[in-house]
């Protein structure tokens, strides 16, 4: 701060019942009294205000405000502390399009002042539209600083996606039954109500395994856990074996299961494991009513089954009384999957099957899932690793920001032209229809060039 | 004309009742706003009582006794605020706590260093915080007195013989701690700090300004004005300690703070309200009513205690506590 940086956090750091002009104050006050502060700073927002275009009533109350314009709060507090690099993170994740047309006018304005402004944001089109410079990191690492002048999209895509070597997974071809799980129409919001999940339609089918790629926080969190009913939904509905299944309400989750849909989360440790029981414990869970009669549980019983998954998964250290937070990462995901599968579900939903898991069990992991597949099961696979989905799915559905912009054959897609799919870069209200993928990168170009906001930014501008 | 003696006589009765109870509630106002909960207020309450009154037995001198009772809260205040500020603790746990620890420890003390069954012994004269006798209050109390003169002029004679002068100098102190309260809360930077802390830390950490630290001050405050609360129980109000003295107060505080929706004027006035409430009480104590009769004196005293009721569930709309009152702060998570 005392060095001049500003930062805009994705989540607002606002005093929420406090007018603007307290919050722009909050920290940077100039005097004891807050009187003269207010007054001071009230003549400064005004001079900001003119000179880059923010204009905030300042004594509006924040929460009153619309998201766009506490963004606009929050880049003033940063003007206000003398900032003169400006750190925005992910800023249009919650704003309209037009928000975003004009958070973007005011940092051009910003920029064209002499500021320094570093944009956080894994969409490809902002940073082709406003950047003069972009650089990319990838697993903690900068691998790639590019002019965005002399770049393309399909470059910074290709830097994005990395070019790692494919774990192969030997599998046949599929043999798709009918359609097992259905989902219409499907809207979803997260804890902030803003819609996450925009009416989103697919079906998986029996026998087959469908990929859900996409960067991570597009939505396929909430898309997960709409279906397997962790998460009411706002509308749309989801049909297992051609019956619309009730998820509402806090049980939604324990009808799915009884329905026939077995749930791999995408975070064990937050939602698939108790690390506080022993293993057997966490082998049962769930489905604990199965073994004994009325209250009683029968711990015999379900000590049995867990061994019997624990040989059969391959679960080390073998002793279904330890801990389960002692297991590592890799046995911990073998104990909810063998939970999971051993119920012989219909239709199997799995959030990012071998995240934190080691390369051997990764393969394992990976070879029980087109085990599966080939028994006749419907597989939902979610994962933002794009060689897992390349390598397991049979179809892939690509997400973007709440929407399924493409849909792809793994062994043909280009996972260049995959990366701009799942940085955005589609035409808009285009349907793709099933198995179209852009054969070659041209006419991605071209709906690029046609699409880009940089372009079109400049009709922008003038009124 | 009365009528009108008697409502001056209730009305000093309500300040003197309502004292402690308005120290509590702007002790408590301080911490809620700066995100801590303190259900402590009623051990810190009963403690500070404790501990004026013992030091002043021993020395003699009520201002040690005050100063003894600030520095009883002020330690209870550190606990509350380690386990709650530094070791994440559950606040109301923590508090609820002290309050056990207050319960226990006042009447241990009390029975081993002056054995009189957990009291404390009885202070006398100039022992007590005694009443400040304004200028000319005696004449206009006298003046006041007499029937035959002009009633107009009896009734400002008898409020500031009766009402203004002759309170304590605690009583003084708490009156003016409301408009100052109001000011340090709105109108100095500390105070716009105070009020974003308990609602957003975070943006307050973000800006460079320490949650703890912050949260520390306003347990300090807390601690003084719940300790002069105390004090003023003990060495004003009463003449020594008597056990569980406090009877509640601290709890009445609390829910007085949210009645008053936690600021500072509104909590002057819920404080009178119960105050009033409370000395009403002990006017209607035996007394014939019309259709009735003899009234049980427990029935009267359930009375303030109803209408505490009726009006905080009735009355007070939708009370918005800040936002992040109870939630210890964690950096990152």
């Amino acid at each position: 701060m005392a060095l001049g940086i500003g930062m805009v956090h994705q989540h607002f750091m606002l005093v929420e019942n406090f007018t603007v002009l307290e919050n722009i104050v909050l920290g940077a006050e100039d005097s004891r009294l807050l009187d003269t502060s207010l007054r001071r700073a009230r003549e400064q927002l005004r001079a900001l205000a003119k000179d880059y275009g923010l204009e905030v009533d300042p004594d509006a109350i924040i929460e009153d405000l619309s998201v766009g314009q506490q963004q606009r709060v929050e880049i003033l507090k940063a003007l206000y502390r003398g900032a003169e690099i400006l750190i925005l993170d992910e800023p249009t994740g919650v704003l309209t399009p037009a928000e975003a047309d004009h958070l973007f006018r005011i940092l051009r304005t910003l920029r064209d002042e002499g500021k320094t402004i570093i944009l956080i944001t894994h969409k490809l089109r902002e940073i082709m539209a406003i950047t003069d410079e972009v650089s990319v990191m990838r697993q903690g690492a900068m691998v790639k600083t590019l002019e965005t002048a002399q770049t393309s999209p399909a470059e910074i895509a290709e830097a994005m996606v990395g070019r790692r070597v494919l774990l192969r997974v030997e599998k046949d071809q599929a043999a798709p039954g009918k359609v097992m799980l259905e989902v219409k129409n499907l809207v979803v919001a997260d804890d902030f109500k803003i819609p996450r999940v925009k009416d989103v339609s697919f079906s998986v089918r029996a026998g087959e395994i469908v990929g859900l790629a996409g960067v991570s926080g597009n939505g396929q969190s909430e898309l997960l856990e709409a279906i397997t009913g962790m998460r009411d939904q706002t509308s749309g509905t989801v049909y297992l074996n051609g019956q619309a299944l009730s998820l509402e309400g806090d049980d939604g989750a324990a009808r799915a299961r009884a329905a026939g849909l077995a749930h791999v989360p995408e975070d064990r440790l937050r939602m698939g494991l108790v690390t506080n029981f022993q293993a057997w414990e966490n082998t049962v869970l769930g489905y604990q009513d199965k073994y004994g009669g009325g209250p009683g549980l029968s711990i015999a019983d379900a000590k049995a089954a867990a061994r019997e998954h624990i040989a059969k998964f391959d679960i080390r250290p073998t002793n279904a009384e330890l801990k389960t937070a002692n297991f590592s990462g890799g046995n911990q995901q073998k104990i909810v999957l063998a939970r999971e599968m051993e119920r012989d579900p219909d239709v199997l939903v799995i959030g990012q099957p071998t995240r934190g898991v080691d390369i051997g069990a990764i393969e394992f992991i990976h070879n029980e899932i087109i085990k599966m597949r080939d028994e006749g099961k419907a597989i939902l696979l979610v994962s933002v690793e794009l060689d897992e989905i390349r390598s397991l799915s049979d179809r892939i559905l690509v997400m973007f920001d709440g929407h399924i912009v493409g849909e792809a054959d793994p062994a043909t897609a280009d996972e260049g032209a995959l990366g701009l799919l799942m940085a955005g870069v589609t035409r808009e209200g285009g349907t793709p229809g099933p198995g179209t993928m852009p054969e070659h990168v041209t006419p991605v170009e071209r709906t690029l060039t046609e699409f880009s906001p940089k372009d079109n930014s400049s009709k922008d501008v003038s009124p | 004309m009365q009528f009108f003696f008697d409502m001056v006589l209730i009305l000093d009765s309500t300040i003197r009742l309502s004292i402690p109870l308005l120290l509590a509630c702007l002790a408590g106002l301080y911490s809620e706003r700066a995100g801590i909960v303190d259900i402590g207020l009623e051990g810190k309450l009963l403690g500070s009582a404790f501990g004026a009154a013992a030091a002043t037995a021993v020395t003699g001198n009520p201002w040690i006794g005050l100063l003894a009772g600030v520095g009883v809260a002020m330690a209870f205040s550190g606990i509350h605020g380690l386990a709650s500020i530094n070791l994440r603790g559950n606040q109301t746990i923590s508090g609820v706590a002290l309050n056990f620890l207050a319960a226990g420890l006042t009447a241990f003390l009390g029975q081993s260093w002056f054995g009189r069954g957990g009291e404390t012994p009885p202070l006398t004269g100039p022992q007590r915080l005694s009443p400040i006798q304004w200028p000319y209050a005696a004449e206009l109390g006298a003046f006041a007195d007499n029937p035959d003169n002009n009633a107009l002029l009896r009734i400002p004679a008898e409020i500031y013989s009766e009402l203004i002068s002759g309170q304590n100098i605690l009583t003084y102190f708490a009156f003016l701690a409301v408009p100052l309260t109001a000011f340090v809360l709105f109108r100095t930077r500390f105070g716009l700090r105070l009020r974003a802390v308990g609602e957003n830390p975070k943006a307050l950490d973000t800006a460079g300004i320490s949650v703890t630290l912050l949260r520390y001050q306003a347990l300090v405050i807390t601690a003084v004005l719940v300790g002069i609360g105390g004090t003023y129980l003990s060495i004003a109000q009463s003449a020594g300690f008597t056990p569980d003295m406090s009877n509640g107060r601290g709890y009445i505080a609390l829910a007085a703070l949210i009645f008053a929706k936690w600021r500072p004027w509104p909590a002057l006035l819920v404080c009178l309200l119960f105050g009033f409430l409370d000395a009403l009480q002990f006017r209607l104590q035996g007394i014939n009513f019309a259709v009735v009769g003899q009234v049980p004196v427990q029935f009267i005293q359930m009375l303030p205690y109803i209408l505490t009721i009726i009006l905080l569930a009735g009355f007070i709309g939708r009370a918005i506590a800040p936002k992040a009152s109870g939630i210890p702060y964690v950096k990152e998570r």
